[in-house]
């Protein structure tokens, strides 16, 4: 309609300008139709493979989705993948435009990589099903779900002993997974139900009696790893966040108390208070880490809440009082210092475990220009003078340790020596 | 052609277009043209690519006008900036599959190539139509003393309506 007035009025007023309408109209007119049809013509199936649905931080995953046309043929169709927040395409494109006939299906690939821990859900995509020229466009989204989790990668660090660095995960229960055998201290004689493997029988046949080994037996702690998901204590700017790192932290201090086969519990104050109860082994370990990937940052569940949530779902330990807490926590704060003090008190052993993030979130900070370098050097130094009153405070009524990135857990008189 | 090259081209008419014609008119477009081409080019946006293309209409159209005339300069103007415009506009859309770092999806490239190669095909059927048009047009408008256009404009309403009549109902049609 419009070419044909821009034509009429060209004519009528022998205006050169309106012509434009004559090989626009020629345009229109090829484009015709196309995606015009009933909305049940175009029967598109689209499904997803990721190459594995478990990664690891900053790993490529390799993303394939499928676009089936069952309906009538398509000229020119735009596929468009919706891609998860945090989630980066590293190699190839979300993207894929072709023409599709009946019956045919296109794949569409791309290497995706995430750079924190977390639990990335690929949902839907969208079609654009195009006309010859594209003038005429429908646009239909289709349903390709998928879940990707990334894990942190662990890393097992020595812990230096000596001057510099001395504790160990060992506690003062005996370990059940720990047969006892540690270091052989003495003989005595054999009494009905010693096992028959611990029978010396050099000494026997020496003394002419028989006589047994006997073992300084292993210990082994019951402790719960409590980590703070808490919204306002995870720092967060622009892309980056410190929750990537409480989770690291959390990971190895859980992989290193599983490995001094201690029995580790686990309570996540995100935004559901998930809980993982006490056991042993690698596949604990596993356990506790898929609740922490998948647990995102709250803004209920808090310190004050974890007196509560230990009676309810610890409570023989929380009986006893004989668990040890690690309490890690990318900030420290006085609901935390006041739930230690509370939990010392009823007898618990408190540890802080604090996740040092600032020299990041400065860099952060200077990176996303909000701040420059004087005014993040000055805050870095505020923040840290805060962090390291913290610290003393902690020290009342519990062990402190300090964890980073670069350099692993450090008690407190190291971390400050550093 | 790729999308470098086709923006180019139209950066290089905005230019010749500026300097044969340097009224504030003229120059208006121009530069609204290039700001809105440099914005699709950067964020491939086709709608962008399209826009700028088609504010060249009327400075490409005064360039043409010397020496063709002003219908055929016109006429040639609108072809040039379709064709341009359609082609600009394709490989926006290619240019995601094209230019994304090559080894991980040879599919969508095969595939982006064999559309762009259908593409091209009813790019030049276009431009024969055009062609045919002003073809049909010229002698017809020796015998009548109307212009041209209007000659034109009925030739291309036939085209049109077999256009239309073809894709939509191609089995009524015997």
């Amino acid at each position: 309609m419009v070419a044909a007035v821009g034509v009429w009025a060209s004519v009528v007023a022998s205006s050169p300008i309106g012509l434009a309408a004559i090989p626009a109209l020629l345009y229109v007119a090829l484009d015709l139709g196309l995606p015009a049809g009933a909305s049940g013509e175009f029967m598109l199936k689209a499904s997803r493979t990721l190459r594995d649905p478990k990664a690891l931080v900053n790993e490529r995953v390799l993303v394939e989705l499928r676009l089936s046309n069952q309906g009538v043929p398509i000229k020119r169709l735009m596929l468009e993948d919706e891609v998860p927040r945090g989630v980066t395409i590293a190699r190839g494109s979300s993207r894929l435009v072709c023409s599709l006939e009946a019956g045919e299906t296109a794949t569409m690939r791309y290497e995706v990589t995430v750079k924190e821990p977390r639990e990335a859900v690929f949902t839907e995509c969208r079609v654009s099903i195009q006309s010859r020229f594209a003038l005429g466009e429908r646009r239909v989204t289709l349903s390709a779900p998928a879940t990707l989790r990334v894990y942190p990668k662990l890393v097992t660090r020595r812990v230096e002993t000596g001057r510099s660095m001395s504790f160990s995960w060992t506690g003062s229960s005996p370990s059940r997974y720990k047969g006892g055998r540690v270091e052989f201290t003495d003989i005595r004689n054999y009494v009905v139900g010693d096992p028959i493997r611990d029978i010396n029988w050099r000494a026997t046949a020496r003394l002419g009696r028989r006589v047994v080994n006997e073992w300084k037996s292993e210990r082994g702690q019951d402790c719960i790893i409590v980590v703070d998901f808490f919204a306002g204590s995870l720092a967060r700017v622009g892309e980056w966040s410190a929750r990537p790192d409480v989770i690291s932290c959390a990971y190895e201090l859980g992989s290193s108390l599983l490995s001094a086969s201690n029995r580790v519990g686990m309570l996540i104050l995100g935004d559901v208070a998930s809980k993982v109860r006490p056991g042993f082994g690698s596949r604990q370990l596993r356990i506790m880490l898929d609740h922490m990937v998948t647990t995102r940052e709250g803004t209920v569940w808090r310190f004050e809440d974890l007196d509560h949530f230990l009676e309810t779902f610890f409570r023989r330990q929380y009986g006893t009082r004989g668990g040890t807490l690690f309490l890690v926590s990318a900030s420290p704060s006085v609901s935390l210092l006041e739930s230690e003090r509370l939990l010392s008190g009823k007898g618990f052993d408190c540890n802080s475990v604090l996740v040092d993030t600032l020299v990041t979130q400065k860099t952060a900070l200077v990176a996303a220009k909000s701040l420059t370098q004087e005014e993040a050097l000055l805050g870095l130094r505020v923040a840290t003078a805060e962090f390291r009153w913290f610290e003393d405070m902690f020290r009342r009524f519990s062990e402190v340790y300090e964890w980073r990135r670069e350099t692993g857990f450090a008690k407190l008189e190291e971390a400050r020596r550093r | 052609m790729s999308r470098r090259p086709l923006a180019a081209v139209a950066f290089l008419i905005i230019l010749v277009a500026a300097i044969a014609e340097p009224t504030p008119i003229v120059l208006l477009l121009l530069a609204s043209g290039a700001v809105s081409l440099s914005l699709g080019y950067r964020f491939r946006r086709s709608f962008l690519t399209v826009l700028a293309v088609w504010l060249l209409y009327f400075p490409l159209g005064g360039l043409l006008e010397g020496a063709v005339g002003a219908v055929w300069g016109f006429l040639s103007a609108a072809v040039i900036v379709v064709v341009l415009g359609e082609r600009l506009s394709l490989e926006s859309d290619l240019s995601w599959v094209l230019e994304a770092e090559a080894g991980v999806d040879a599919e969508a490239e095969r595939r982006a190539t064999r559309l762009k190669s259908t593409h091209g095909k009813s790019l030049k059927l276009y431009i024969v139509l055009c062609v045919a048009v002003v073809g049909v047009s010229v002698p017809a408008a020796a015998f009548l003393s109307y212009a041209p256009v209007l000659i034109a404009a009925v030739v291309l309403l036939m085209f049109a309506t077999y256009s239309y009549v073809m894709r939509h109902d191609p089995i009524a049609l015997p």
